[in-house]
This record gives C-alpha cells, sequence and structure tokens, in this order.
C-alpha cells in the first residue's frame, strides 16, 4: 500500500466527492487496492463525521478530530478494523507497523480534506455535509 | 333499450394509496382521494359498556356507527381531531383486505362525491392483476345487491394503463405496464389485451417508500419539521420538488456549485401552535426517485433496480412477444411523475439489453449481426391516472355496455359471473 503522494491525493479526494453517494451503498464491484482504500476511506470519513457532529464551530470540529487522530488505528487483523476478509493481513510486525501509519497519514490528509467541507469558511457547520454523520456505512457500528 | 347505457358511465379506479372516481368520457377523475374509512366507533363502545343498554339503544347505535364515517382527505381529519375514529385501509397491496370497509368507501364515493344513483349508472371498477376470482364475485354482490347497479364491468387496470397509453400515442395493446402507485410496484407484460400472467413481477418500492426516504432525509439534516406533521411535508415535498437525476454524484455536485438552484425552501404552519414555520430541501429531490434505481440505498432486502426487473419481466414471457414489449414501456401510477423517469428507465434498460445483445454476438464469434433490439418506454400526459383515464375511455365506446354484467344476468346466473370480464373490441 506504499504509493506516491499524487495517488494519495488523488484517491482521498475521490473519497470526498464520492462519500455522500458512497455512503448508501452496501455492495461494491471492488476491481483493485484503490476500490479496497475507497471503502476504507469512506468508512473513515462517516467515523470522523460523527465525532463532528455537536461541535459548533470549526475550531471545535478541529479539536475533535485531532482527538480522533490521537487513537489507535487498527489494522487488519486486529480488533476494531472493520471489513474481515477485504484486506490481507500483514505478514509481520514490521508489516503492520507500515500500514498503521500509512493508514494514520491518510486519515490525517482525508481529515483535513473533510473539515474544509464540513465547516463553511466562516467557521459554521454545513448541514450539507453533517447530516451524513446519521448515517451508518455497511451497517458498521461506530465506535 | 336499458336508458342507464345512454348516461356516462361511473369509472372508480380504487388503488392501494388512493382512488380515482369520475364518469366515462371525461379526461380528468372528479376526485382523488386516499383509499381510506374513518369510522366513528366510540357509539359501539358506548352501548357496549353500559349495563343497562338496551336492544333499542344498541340498534340504535349500530345505526349511528353506519352513517357516522368518513373517507379520503376527511377521514384522515376527522382521526387527527378525535380519538373516536378508527381507521381503516380497504384496500392492501392492490387487494381488498376488508370488504365492510370497502363498501362504506364506495357509499361514500357514490352518494357524497359523484353525487349520482347507482340504479341509473353502469360502473366499470378495476382490481389488480393478482386479484383472485372470488374477489370478483364478493365485488359484484356488493355492486349489484347493495348499490343495485344496472351493469358492471371489472377491469384489470394495467390493460387500462396500456390502453390509455395507446390512445394518447400509437394503438398497441400489447406492451408492458410498469405502474408505480403508492404501497407496491408492478411491471405487468400483456399481450393483445390478455395479460401474461406469469410473468408479472413485484416491486416491493413505491410512492410511500419515496416518501418516507424524503422524511427520513429531512430528518437527518436536522431539518426544522413538527414531528406530527413530517410525513405529509415529505410527501408534498416529494410531489413537488423531487426529480430523477442521471448520477447521484454529479448531482451532489451540481447542487454545491449552484445551491441557489437547486436548494428549495418549505414553509408551512405548526398545527399545534399555528406559527409558520420553513425548511430547506435539499439532496432528498433527487435521492428520494433513485430507490428505484438503486434500491440498496433504501432497502437492505430488496435490491433489485427497476429497469433489471422489467428486463427480468420481458425476458421471462414468450419469445415471440419480447420485441414487441421492449418496444412500447407503458408507464402509469402517480410515483411515475417525476421529472425525467422515463429517460432514466429507457437509457438504463438499453444498457441491459444492449450489453446482453453484444455478449451473445461475442459467444457467437462475431460472425452473426443481430437485429438491434428497440426499447421504448413511453410517457404520456395522463400517466398519474392512466388506469382511469384507460377506463374512461373504454367505457364511453359502445362495446363496453355490451361487455358489462348486467343486473339482469347476475339474478338469472349468480355472482360467479363476475370472475370474467371479456377483452372486448374498442380495446383494440
Ligand atoms: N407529481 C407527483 N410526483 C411524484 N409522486 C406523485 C405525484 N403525484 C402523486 N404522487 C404519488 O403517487 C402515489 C399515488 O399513486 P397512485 O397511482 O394513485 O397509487 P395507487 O393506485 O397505488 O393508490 C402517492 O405515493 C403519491 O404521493
Ligand atoms: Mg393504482
Amino acid at each position: 500500500m506504499d504509493t506516491p503522494d499524487t495517488y494519495r491525493t488523488d484517491i482521498v479526494d475521490e473519497a470526498i466527492t464520492f462519500f455522500r453517494a458512497n455512503v448508501f451503498f452496501r455492495n461494491f464491484d471492488i476491481k483493485s487496492s484503490a476500490d479496497k482504500l475507497l471503502i476504507y476511506l469512506t468508512m473513515y470519513i462517516n467515523v470522523a463525521l460523527k465525532r463532528l457532529e455537536g461541535c459548533r464551530t470549526l475550531a471545535e470540529g478541529t479539536k475533535a478530530i485531532i482527538n480522533l487522530g490521537l487513537e489507535k488505528v487498527p489494522v487488519p487483523g486486529e480488533s476494531g478494523f472493520p471489513f474481515p476478509g477485504l484486506f490481507p493481513l500483514p505478514q509481520s510486525q514490521q508489516e503492520a507497523e507500515l500500514l498503521r501509519n500509512y493508514l494514520k497519514q491518510i486519515r490525517e490528509e482525508t481529515s483535513g480534506r473533510l473539515l474544509s467541507v464540513a465547516y463553511r469558511p466562516n467557521g459554521t457547520p454545513n448541514k450539507w455535509w453533517l447530516a451524513f454523520a446519521k448515517r451508518k456505512f455497511m451497517n458498521i457500528i461506530v465506535p | 333499450m336499458d336508458p342507464a347505457t345512454s348516461r356516462p358511465a361511473v369509472v372508480i379506479d380504487n388503488g392501494t394509496g388512493y382512488t380515482k372516481m369520475g364518469f366515462a368520457g371525461n379526461v380528468e377523475p372528479c376526485f382523488i382521494v386516499p383509499t381510506v374509512v374513518a369510522v366513528n366507533e366510540s357509539f359501539l363502545n358506548q352501548s357496549r359498556g353500559s349495563s343497562k343498554a338496551n336492544w333499542l339503544a344498541q340498534h340504535s347505535a349500530g345505526v349511528m356507527a353506519d352513517l357516522d364515517f368518513f373517507i379520503g382527505e376527511e377521514a384522515l381529519a376527522r382521526s387527527r381531531s378525535s380519538n373516536n375514529y378508527n381507521l381503516s385501509y380497504p384496500i392492501r397491496h392492490g387487494q381488498v383486505d376488508n370488504w365492510d370497509a370497502m363498501e362504506r368507501f364506495w357509499q361514500q364515493c357514490i352518494f357524497n362525491y359523484l353525487r349520482c344513483d347507482p340504479e341509473d349508472h353502469y360502473f366499470l371498477l378495476t382490481e389488480s392483476p393478482l386479484t383472485a376470482p372470488e374477489n370478483r364475485e364478493y365485488t359484484g354482490e356488493i355492486m349489484f345487491e347493495t348499490f343495485n347497479v344496472p351493469g358492471l364491468y371489472i377491469a384489470v387496470n394495467s390493460v387500462l394503463a396500456l390502453a390509455a397509453g395507446y390512445t394518447t400515442s400509437k394503438c398497441e395493446m400489447t406492451g408492458v405496464v410498469v405502474d408505480v402507485g403508492d404501497g407496491a410496484t408492478h411491471v405487468v407484460p400483456v399481450a393483445d389485451g390478455y395479460v401474461i400472467g406469469s410473468s408479472i413481477k413485484s416491486v416491493p418500492i413505491a410512492g410511500k417508500d419515496v416518501t418516507l426516504f424524503v422524511q427520513q432525509l429531512m430528518r437527518e439534516r436536522g431539518e426544522n419539521v413538527p414531528p406530527e406533521d413530517s410525513f405529509e411535508v415529505a410527501r408534498k415535498v416529494k410531489e413537488t420538488y423531487c426529480y430523477t437525476c442521471s448520477d447521484i454524484v454529479k448531482e451532489f455536485n451540481k447542487h454545491d456549485k449552484e445551491p441557489a438552484k437547486y436548494i428549495k425552501q418549505w414553509r408551512g404552519i405548526k398545527p399545534k401552535t399555528g406559527a409558520p414555520y420553513s425548511c430547506d430541501i435539499g439532496y432528498e429531490r433527487f435521492l428520494g426517485p433513485e430507490v428505484f434505481f438503486s434500491p440498496e440505498i433504501y432497502s437492505s432486502e430488496f435490491t433489485t433496480p427497476l429497469p433489471a426487473v422489467i428486463d427480468k419481466c420481458i425476458q421471462s414471457a414468450p419469445i415471440d412477444t419480447r420485441r414487441a414489449l421492449y418496444k412500447n414501456i407503458v408507464l402509469s401510477g402517480g410515483s411515475t411523475m417525476f421529472k425525467d423517469f422515463h429517460r432514466r428507465l429507457q437509457r438504463d434498460l438499453k444498457k441491459i439489453v444492449d450489453a446482453r445483445v453484444l455478449a451473445s454476438e461475442a459467444r457467437l464469434g462475431g460472425e452473426v449481426k443481430s437485429q438491434p433490439v428497440e426499447v421504448n418506454v413511453v410517457s404520456h400526459p395522463v400517466q398519474r391516472f392512466a388506469v382511469w383515464f384507460g377506463g374512461s375511455v373504454l367505457a364511453s365506446t359502445p362495446e363496453f355496455f355490451a361487455a358489462c354484467h348486467t343486473k339482469a344476468e347476475y339474478e338469472e346466473y349468480g355472482a360467479s359471473i363476475c370472475r370474467t370480464n371479456p377483452v372486448f373490441k374498442g380495446m383494440y
């Protein structure tokens, strides 16, 4: 999953662009590892939006997202990783840590993009995004 | 000659959600009312509860209950303002479920809405293609015995919808009727005026589901609508603002780029306090009708898109009818009224058909080119009440009166004659 930075920005953009549509779906035609990553990021945006629910300003929202970033990021095979069987299991502890770091980075990038759409330039919440906090992507119960 | 045949026939299309009623020869029904009855049960409870109740009190309570009932919007209004009225919905999933309520409903249709004497008019009623023949007997009994009608014809609603399609465009009694009502969606293939029963497909998603989805989306966004009003508001929002889009991802972006164009305002009055309120209408405008094309966004049980259901229906029909069926897909019912609904249906169905043609050509090694299949989804101005309109047209032809069962025949042969209702000339 270590990929060039431009690809990563693209996939983050794509995840944001497709989120409000994809969050409604349950069945995906998965053709590539990019498709899998898209599903993972859709789940993450859903989680992040739930943290933003109730944050009435961009400042509060940013704090909530920073706190979310401090939490441990589970990788495939660990409890708390949402899609059993979707990703190959890391073959060693070292590979697991590399993957964890990668997911952490891409989550951070996604968070930044998300904050810029979930709040308006004047810092007030944008209900046209925050409404999607109420959705449950693929019926995953978000912690 | 029977003088009733010189008067316009009464045409009533009892839908699960809404009843369309009027007179043959008109272009629109006189009334469209929710198919619901509210009966005042308090009289019955009173007499049952009191120990001194004599037969007279009981009798008059029964009479009062018989008189004190409402249908349609009035029924809904009564049940909202008083606890004494019980609502019953006589039709469920296209079938009469409560004959007592059905009879009361017809009674008000005839005497309070159409205000006519049923002994003076022939009647055309409708039924679903899935109705059991016994039900036609019950209908016949009520019509001939309670209302004393001179003649009755019970038509299959899809056949009438097809007739409505051809009177406004071309003369075809072969086609597929896609009827999307309030509670159910039926895809019904018809060949030469006869329903191909074994190929009928039903979809459990219809207008009420769109309303529920719109309501849910507005609630999730925290729109300020009084909860006791939110279903009705969602229905009105749906009927006024929803449309079919070609791609939901693009549509989200359009809304973001031009909110002034796409985001609408709803204004209402709070029923309890009378205070005015307003709220925004956004993505539900296109997400509502999307439930027909991507049902999984709304339902986890039913996930086949409507275009795929239509394709399955035609593929299961006799092979020599298929081309004609693809060519004449007629829309019917209130929930086909979304802007561009027919275009999306046509595009998605064409995609499925073309993919199959390509696949079969590839299988044959690319040597044989098959003739392209023409897919045609017909949209027409009377779509919303196509069934009623088709009935209105057919019941104004002279052949109609000959095809009806008459009171005399009913008396001679009994209710069983109502089981069959011939396809008659005029349908062609
Ligand atoms: N203009 C419209 N746009 C979208 N839906 C509509 C429109 N008019 C009516 N409907 C919906 O159509 C449904 C009623 O359709 P109808 O064919 O009369 O149903 P049925 O015959 O099953 O009772 C209701 O859900 C109603 O909200
Ligand atoms: Mg109907």
